[in-house]
């Protein structure tokens, strides 16, 4: 797969884990980001086809990220790789436009699940 | 004393550690923390706001937090990089995480982690009791200690102080 996907997390083991995973899907043009900040940084100024993004982040939140990329009329795939799994923060973040959501602890074939999943999407 | 609190957090280290690490942990005591409990080398330290506030610490050895790595990434550190550090930190916040799953709390908020390097004892005030899970795993043994209080009603959060004394 060709597409350039961002990937925000503060904890650099995290985005070593899901790095692989993404390199497993085929997919090895990756931006890393290690906060919020950071990685809305880079989204205006580069072209994404993908953003998975940590919640929990310094700077500024996963969530307030998907909202700027919401807010700037972009309708990539944004999937938000979170513990954050309670109800009220999940409807929060569908309402602000989240495309799926990952939680942790998760295992490298779903996250690759997803990634096929919404990466085909944009390929067809 | 096994609390809600307490179960949640045994429940969510036996969970987490069996399903990213592969390593068993079972519970063998619940006290106060003591300074035997220093024999920890690492501190993963979450602040927990909200219905219930105060803070979550996951003590490990040096050992233990080379092999969680190592489980992690595949390749097991043999110093104390940047790696071991973010690997404590993302393992008590998927901690903390499943323990506020389990307690069915949406009004609660997790701080980022933060890890202490060093053996060094954490004091919770004179009003604040700490409880400390003790673990047994294959790696050794693990500690998660707790101070929490159920907060009332007031919009203005409570926050539990707490010291580190090296």
């Amino acid at each position: 797969m060709d597409q350039k996907v961002l990937l925000a997390d503060d904890s650099g083991v995290m985005r070593k884990i899901i790095l692989r995973a993404l390199n497993a899907a085929g997919v090895t043009d990756v931006i890393e980001a290690a906060d919020g900040s950071q990685a809305w940084a880079s989204f205006q100024s580069t072209q994404f086809d993908m953003v998975l993004t940590d919640w929990n982040m310094p700077m500024m939140t996963g969530l307030e990220l998907l909202k700027n990329i919401r807010q700037a009329g972009s309708t990539i795939p944004v999937i938000m790789i979170t513990t954050e799994s309670e109800r009220g923060r999940v409807i929060e973040a569908i309402q602000a436009g989240v495309s799926d959501f990952l939680p942790k602890p998760f295992e490298n074939e779903l996250l690759q699940e997803k990634l096929i999943k919404h990466l085909s999407a944009i390929a067809s | 004393m096994l609390t809600s609190e307490n179960q949640a957090f045994q429940k969510a280290v036996e969970e987490i550690l069996a399903s990213c690490l592969s390593c068993d942990a079972t519970l063998k005591e619940i006290g106060e923390t003591t300074p035997a409990d220093r024999i920890h080398e690492i501190k993963g330290i979450i602040g927990i706001s909200g219905a219930i506030c105060g803070t979550a610490a996951l003590s490990i050895t040096r050992d233990f937090a080379y092999k969680a790595t190592g489980a992690l990434l595949g390749e097991t550190p043999t110093e104390l990089n940047s790696d071991v550090v973010d690997a404590v930190g993302e393992i008590v916040n998927m901690i903390a995480g499943r323990a506020r799953v389990l307690l069915g709390n949406e009004a609660t908020n997790m701080s980022l982690p933060s890890v202490i390097l060093g053996q060094c004892e954490i004091a919770f005030g004179s009003e604040n009791h700490g409880t400390c899970l003790r673990f047994e795993t294959p790696w050794g043994p693990v500690s998660m200690e707790l101070v929490l209080k159920q907060q009332s009603n007031s919009p203005i959060p409570n926050v539990t102080p707490v010291a580190i004394l090296a």
